[in-house]
C-alpha cells in the first residue's frame, strides 16, 4: 500500500479542489468524505492484489479441489473488483484515465501487422521443414502456395498488407491437411473476407484436427497450431 | 472432475494428483488472512461511508468475503482430513 499512498493523496487533493471544498462544508464532513474515498481505493487495491495472488495460487496448485476453490475465488474477486470500480466511478470518482490516441493505435497496428507477416513466413518455413521427404508432390504444391504468399509479403505497406493476411486466415486449416487436400484444391476459401468469428472457428478446427489426425506428431502439430494463433490475431486486426 | 487428463501418443497422464503441498497450505493460509483483512475493511467502509451506493456495496462485499473465509477454512479442513 505504500507506493500508492502518495498518488492517493494527490488524488484526494485534486478531488478536494474539483469539488470546491473550501470552507463551505464543515471539516468533519470533509474528513468523512476523504476517508470514504480512501477506504474505497484501499479495498479496490486489495481486491486487485488478491486477484493476483489467487491467480498465482491457481497456477501453482497441485490438488484439483484446491485449484477449483482458488479459481472460484479468483472469479469472484475479479467480479467484485469490477463492480466496485464501476460504483466508484459513478460516486466518488476514480480520476481521469487517458485514452489511447487513434494515431498511436494505427502505428502499433502497422507494426504488429508486419510482425505477424514475418511470423507467418516463419511458421510456413518450419511447417515445410517438418514434413520431410514423405510427400514430395504435396511439398511442391505447398511450395507453389508459399511462393504466392511470399509475393504477397513482398508488397509494400498499405493495401498490400491486407492481401498478405488473406492466406493467413485459412492458415490454421492448412498445417496438417489430414485428408491430403493441399494447395488450391483444398476446400478453404482463401479470398473470402472473414469475420472475427470465422477466425476462431478456423483455429478450433485446426486444433481439433491436430489432436485427432496425427497422433505421432501430436506435440509438434499442436505447437504449430498454437504458434499460428498470433498470426490470426494479426490478421484479425488487419481488416 | 477429479483430475484433468490429456491424451498423448495414445497414453493418458494425470495433470494433478490429490496430494496437497505445503505451498498450497501457505496459499490457503495467506488467502484467509487476506480475506479477513478485506472483510474488516469492507465493514469499516460500510460503517463510515456516506454515499448510499458505496455503503450498500461495502456491506455486500463484507458478507461475500466472510463467506470466502468460510470456504477457505472448509477447504483447509477437508485437506487436513485427507492428509491425516
Amino acid at each position: 500500500m505504500q507506493p500508492i499512498g502518495g498518488a492517493r493523496q494527490l488524488n484526494q487533493q485534486n478531488f478536494y479542489q474539483q469539488q470546491g471544498y473550501g470552507g463551505q462544508q464543515s471539516p468533519q464532513s470533509m474528513q468523512a468524505h476523504l476517508q470514504e474515498q480512501d477506504v474505497a481505493h484501499l479495498i479496490l487495491s486489495e481486491l486487485k492484489r488478491m486477484a493476483r495472488e489467487y491467480t498465482t495460487a491457481v497456477l501453482e496448485a497441485n490438488n484439483m479441489q484446491t485449484r477449483q476453490t482458488f479459481q472460484f475465488l479468483l472469479q469472484k474477486t475479479i467480479h467484485d473488483q469490477g463492480i466496485l470500480y464501476e460504483v466508484m466511478q459513478q460516486t466518488v470518482g476514480y480520476g481521469e484515465i487517458p485514452t489511447a490516441s487513434q494515431q498511436d493505435i494505427q502505428k502499433e497496428l502497422q507494426k504488429q501487422s508486419q510482425s505477424a507477416s514475418q511470423l507467418y513466413g516463419f511458421v510456413q518455413q518450419n511447417r515445410f521443414g517438418s514434413l520431410g521427404g514423405q510427400n514430395q508432390m504435396q511439398n511442391q504444391m505447398q511450395n507453389q502456395q508459399q511462393n504466392q504468399n511470399f509475393n504477397y509479403n513482398q508488397q509494400p505497406q498499405g493495401m498490400g498488407q491486407q492481401q498478405t493476411f488473406q492466406p493467413t486466415q485459412s492458415q490454421p486449416n492448412s498445417p496438417l491437411f489430414p485428408n491430403g487436400n493441399y494447395g488450391p484444391s483444398s476446400p478453404i476459401n482463401y479470398a473470402s473476407p472473414q469475420a472475427p468469428n470465422s477466425t476462431k472457428s478456423n483455429t478450433t478446427a485446426s486444433e481439433s484436427s491436430a489432436s485427432t489426425s496425427f497422433s505421432d506428431n501430436i506435440e509438434t502439430s499442436t505447437e504449430k497450431a498454437k504458434s499460428s494463433q498470433p498470426t490470426n490475431e494479426g490478421s484479425k486486426y488487419s481488416f | 472432475m477429479g483430475t484433468l487428463s490429456f491424451s498423448q501418443k495414445g497414453g493418458v497422464f494425470r495433470m494433478f494428483n490429490q496430494a496437497v503441498t505445503m505451498k498450497e497450505f501457505s496459499y490457503i493460509s495467506d488467502s484467509i488472512k487476506n480475506e479477513e483483512m478485506l472483510t474488516k475493511l469492507c465493514a469499516q467502509g460500510a460503517v463510515e461511508s456516506q454515499n448510499q451506493g458505496l455503503k450498500q456495496l461495502f456491506a455486500q462485499l463484507c458478507q461475500d468475503h466472510l463467506q470466502n473465509v468460510n470456504l477457505l477454512i472448509n477447504t483447509l479442513q477437508q485437506q487436513s482430513g485427507i492428509t491425516h
